[in-house]
């Protein structure tokens, strides 16, 4: 029988059957209480009938008395759940000192196990907690003997079969951390969890030792993912970006959904990496594509027509089309584009700020039309000079 | 900067140009250059602004004569394991000392502040004694770091919050503090200000704990004052070799 990570789609609606089971329970669990509580009103007032004659006496004394004590049950059962939890961190502070030092002596030099090596209970709790601190914090030969000892104790085994969501995915860190082959299996199905952050840990996990096959997977993969997922893994796909950009993104450019582009385009605008030879034409002329397309001309191999590209760029109605490209000229230092430029900064805030900020990327010329710029009393256009300039003075780009 | 020279000196064939790669891809940085073999004392070497060299490879062991060596090492970073660099850091002094594990944005890092003027404070004066405060709320850490210090001769004193930590510096005035970066009640940066902002601390060298590849928490620890960073996870040896670095005691 496959291990629960192990088959992510099985999980997926395993994990939704559980989380309407809870619903359900909780639910289920409010209504009885409200049962419980009615029945022993009336069961109260039936006792209270010979004492009290009132009836409306009767029902709310008996409420009260449900009432009280259902507060005195509540408050005995979180004074007792808290001096349980009190009693046992108390346990784990007590066994904490000696397992690390044993880990402590394992990672540093090797030593052997000085004791057995507690198989269930508090102690392998702690030291499950210490051993997974020790495998995040350090690395090389320290790293190596944690991980040995990890496998051969079988904690390995015990992460890959972790159930809960937020276990999952400490489970897929650790055994990261790990990096055996044994678990890659595991972290490539990890990949098709339906929990997005367990998909994010196991895609992060498989880049850092990924051969190309599974980094042009995970790439095509990331590409479906949410906004948030996109930029956490920007950093790690840049590690295969050469590879990618041979044979990957040249693919997903040529022939994908256009939504897939467009994120595509967004990760290689991340990278802000010289792309030389990478031939960006053909894009040029997907309307729905411009905005990213110019932003990265300032980062491939820059054709004879870039130029004309960026002047049309900049006179087209499209405000993103616009920025882009104001932000493209002045990181491309185009100074033949100043005519076009310079009209910018009379439009609106957007555009100013974006064309300012190039201005101040060009150069002494760019900086003196800036100074002209701010004794002509436009306000809008003074202010995102002022911006601009005050930016160049502490030399931020 | 734009346009620094990198010569990178003894790299196998394959990872030198793993090694161009990445430098090519940074910004400031142009085509390195790599000699297999080439003497300290060379003129090859001097339009360089950065060398890189491998201290395990055949070139990296035959540059051991300090004289030589003097004309280069104030822009040699010197790459190998951290069971490599630690002898070779007693004996020679390199701008930086890069372990061959560490990540691309660290070696890029490391690179680009090997590249920046000497900042020289004359007015420091010398660590005194050999009392470190470790401050790290993970425990796991420090106590592995705490024994790697010890056989170096070292006395650790922990604190697991910023606050502790501070209390512990105030109080003993150590050689050195190693500072985690996230810490509860107060964190690294706040400790590091503080420490810096008092006169009777000016001796204490500060090295941050950082999580990998935080460049920003690096040059924002290099501008509170802190004397060195290294990055999670890390070699206990590797951040012995930069506490002896900055104690000026290798």
């Amino acid at each position: 029988m496959p291990s629960p990570t192990e088959s992510a789609p099985l999980w997926g609606r395993l994990a939704t059957c559980g989380r309407l089971a809870i619903g359900l329970h909780i639910y289920t669990k409010t209504a009885l209480v409200f049962l419980l509580a009615a029945l022993a009103t009336l069961a109260l007032n039936q006792h209270f009938t010979p004492h009290f004659p009132d009836a409306t006496l009767r029902l709310a004394l008996s409420f009260s008395l449900v009432q009280i004590t259902a507060t005195i049950t509540l408050a005995l059962y979180l004074i007792a759940q808290r001096s349980f939890t009190r009693f046992q961190k108390n346990i784990h502070d007590q066994l904490r000192p000696a397992l690390q030092e044993n880990i402590t002596a394992l990672a540093f030099s090797g030593q052997a196990w000085p004791a057995t090596v507690p198989k269930q209970g508090p102690a392998r709790q702690v030291l499950e907690e210490c051993l997974s601190t020790a495998l995040s914090g350090l690395r090389d030969s320290n790293r190596d003997r944690l991980t040995q000892f990890a496998w051969d104790q079988g904690f390995a085994r015990q992460w890959q079969q972790a159930c809960s969501s937020p276990s999952r995915k400490r489970a897929i860190a650790l055994l990261a951390a790990v990096s055996r082959p044994e678990t890659h299996a595991l972290m490539e199905n990890a990949l098709a969890d339906p929990d997005p952050a367990i998909r994010t840990e196991a895609a992060r996990a498989l880049l850092a030792n990924a051969d190309p096959a599974t980094a042009d997977r995970i790439f095509r993969a990331v590409l479906n993912e949410s906004l948030l997922i996109r930029v956490l893994l920007t950093a790690d796909l840049k590690r295969h970006a050469r590879l990618l950009l041979s044979q990957t993104i040249p693919s997903v450019l040529a022939d994908s959904p256009s939504q897939q582009i467009v994120n595509c385009l967004e990760i290689l605008s991340a990278w802000k990496l010289a792309i030389p030879g990478f031939d960006i034409s053909p894009l040029l002329d997907r309307l729905e594509h411009l905005p990213l397309v110019v932003a990265l001309l300032p980062y491939v191999q820059v054709p004879d027509t870039v130029e004309d590209h960026l002047r049309s760029a900049l006179e087209t109605p499209d405000l993103e089309v616009r920025c882009a490209a104001a932000h493209a000229v002045g990181q491309l230092k185009l100074n033949a584009l100043l005519p076009t430029l310079l009209p910018l900064l009379n439009l609106n805030a957007r555009l100013a700020a974006a064309s300012a900020k190039a201005l101040a990327q060009m150069g002494p010329e760019g900086e003196r039309h800036l100074q002209a710029v701010l004794a002509s009393g436009d306000r809008k256009a003074s202010a995102a000079a002022m911006e601009a300039l005050e930016t160049l003075a502490v030399g931020v780009q | 900067m734009t346009g620094k020279r990198v010569a990178l000196v003894g790299f196998p064939p394959p990872q030198a140009a793993e090694l161009t790669q990445i430098i090519m891809d940074a910004e400031g940085f142009t085509r390195p250059l790599s000699p297999l073999q080439v003497d300290p004392a060379s003129d090859i070497l001097k339009p360089f602004e950065l060398i890189l060299l491998d201290v395990e490879s055949s070139a990296g062991t035959s540059w051991t004569d300090p004289e030589k060596l003097a004309q280069v090492q104030d822009r040699c970073i010197a790459v190998g394991d951290v069971s490599a660099l630690r002898p070779l850091a007693s004996s020679l002094s390199f701008r930086e000392y890069c372990p061959r594990s560490s990540s691309t944005e660290e070696l890029l890092l490391r690179c680009t502040l090997a590249l920046r003027p000497h900042t020289h404070s004359p007015q420091r004066s010398a660590p005194v004694g050999s009392t470190v405060v470790l401050a790290d709320d993970d425990t796991s850490v420090t106590s592995i770091v705490r024994r790697a210090l010890e056989r170096n001769g070292m006395t650790c004193e922990l604190a697991a919050t910023g606050k502790d930590a501070l209390a512990l510096i105030t109080r003993l005035k150590p050689c050195a503090a190693v500072l985690d970066v996230h810490m509860p009640t107060i964190d690294g940066f706040e400790v590091l200000s503080r420490t810096r902002s008092s006169a009777e601390l000016a001796h204490t060298r500060i090295i941050l704990l950082t999580g990998s590849e935080q460049e920003s928490d690096v040059i924002r620890g290099f501008t509170l004052g802190a004397d060195d960073y290294i990055c999670k996870p890390f070699n206990p040896m590797e951040l012995t070799i930069r506490l002896m670095r900055v104690l000026g005691r290798l």
